[in-house]
């Protein structure tokens, strides 16, 4: 919109009633008897906020079961999505950009678990799965490199997006030499997390207060990119020594 | 053709669906001109939103939908 105070009252109400809705929502999943035990959290994300996320995921399941929807058809999906993404985040548009960044990175999920339910489950379909996975990843972060290529920014861009390639390659490279790697700090959905509620505040911010750093637009953008930057390389590198450990205890045995 | 999901299901479905489609609505009007396109997605987000939020009120007969957990519809129609 042309109105800067429009916009500013506009992003005000966005932050309320976000905020609203994960209140009420989280609120009643933990209030009602729910059962996480087989939910495996992560310092970033805790069981219980991925057993909410995963409990508002069981219609879609439903859906998908119900009309033979396979997790191919999805996996497709997320890949024209990420390039809605990819345009959304080269054009500035950061707050659309983030909502459907966590829509693809929710079809990833959502994919696995209806190959689950349904045990079609195969070598092709984690193959095919694994190499959109990547395409979706690289897609956002080109967006955005596209969008901050005439600043320093653009560089910690770079460096997440080749720290997210590595941390999925020495999994994939550990175990095609027999090692188990499911070790790291920030794994997919963390990644998606980061970056696309980063983008979703950091649009909301710009317009409620400015920039918050002078000369630099999107600072929390900026700063969601940064960490990312150096969490996601340091789970590379923690992935790397789990696995240097583990092929190291197999020439030993 | 299927038969429909439980409505605990389906208006968490839409209650869902409704409020990621009210947000890329809201996204379209804050970051673009076209406030026209931006409007009608974001009333259309809250459109079914509002439909999920009545699928599952209570009724005044029989059993209320909202009374079904989602554990229970699962085990219903695994």
């Amino acid at each position: 919109m042309s109105s800067p105070s429009f916009d500013q009252a506009f992003a005000v109400a966005l932050l309320l009633i976000i905020g609203a809705t994960a209140a009420v929502s989280i609120g009643g999943y933990l209030r009602r008897p729910h059962d996480v035990a087989g939910i495996h959290g992560s310092i970033v994300l805790g069981s219980g906020i991925r057993g909410w996320y995963f409990s508002n995921l069981l219609p879609f399941e439903e859906f998908c079961v119900r009309w033979g929807i396979l997790p191919e058809h999805i996996s497709f999906m997320q890949l024209g999505g990420s390039v809605f993404v990819a345009y959304c985040y080269a054009a500035g548009m950061l707050f659309t950009g983030g909502w459907l960044l966590l829509c693809i990175g929710t079809l990833d999920i959502i994919d696995g678990r209806v190959a689950r339910r349904t045990n079609s489950s195969s070598a092709r379909g984690a193959f095919l799965d694994s190499v959109i996975d990547r395409y979706a990843d690289s897609a956002a972060f080109l967006g955005l490199a596209a969008y901050f290529r005439t600043s320093w920014v653009l560089w910690a861009v770079l460096l997440a997006l080749l720290g997210g390639l590595i941390v999925s390659y020495t999994r994939a490279r550990a175990e095609g030499l027999g090692a188990e790697c499911k070790v790291g700090l920030l794994q997919r959905p963390e990644r998606y997390v980061i970056l696309g509620f980063g983008t979703i505040f950091g649009a909301l911010a710009e317009r409620i207060a400015g920039p918050l750093v002078a000369g630099q637009p999107y600072t929390l953008v900026v700063l969601a990119v940064i960490v990312l930057a150096i969490l996601v390389n340091f789970t590379a590198v923690q992935r790397a020594v789990h696995v240097w450990r583990v092929l190291g205890q197999h020439v030993d045995a | 053709m299927p038969e429909p999901s439980p409505p605990e299901l389906r208006g968490k479905a839409q209650r869902v669906i409704g409020f990621f489609v009210f947000m890329i609505g809201a996204g379209l009007l804050l970051e673009t001109r076209a406030a026209w396109a931006g409007t009608s997605v974001a009333l259309l987000g809250v459109g079914l939103f509002v439909w999920g939020v009545l699928e599952t009120r209570p009724r005044a007969t029989g059993a209320t939908p909202a009374s079904v957990s989602v554990a229970q519809a699962t085990e219903e129609h695994p």
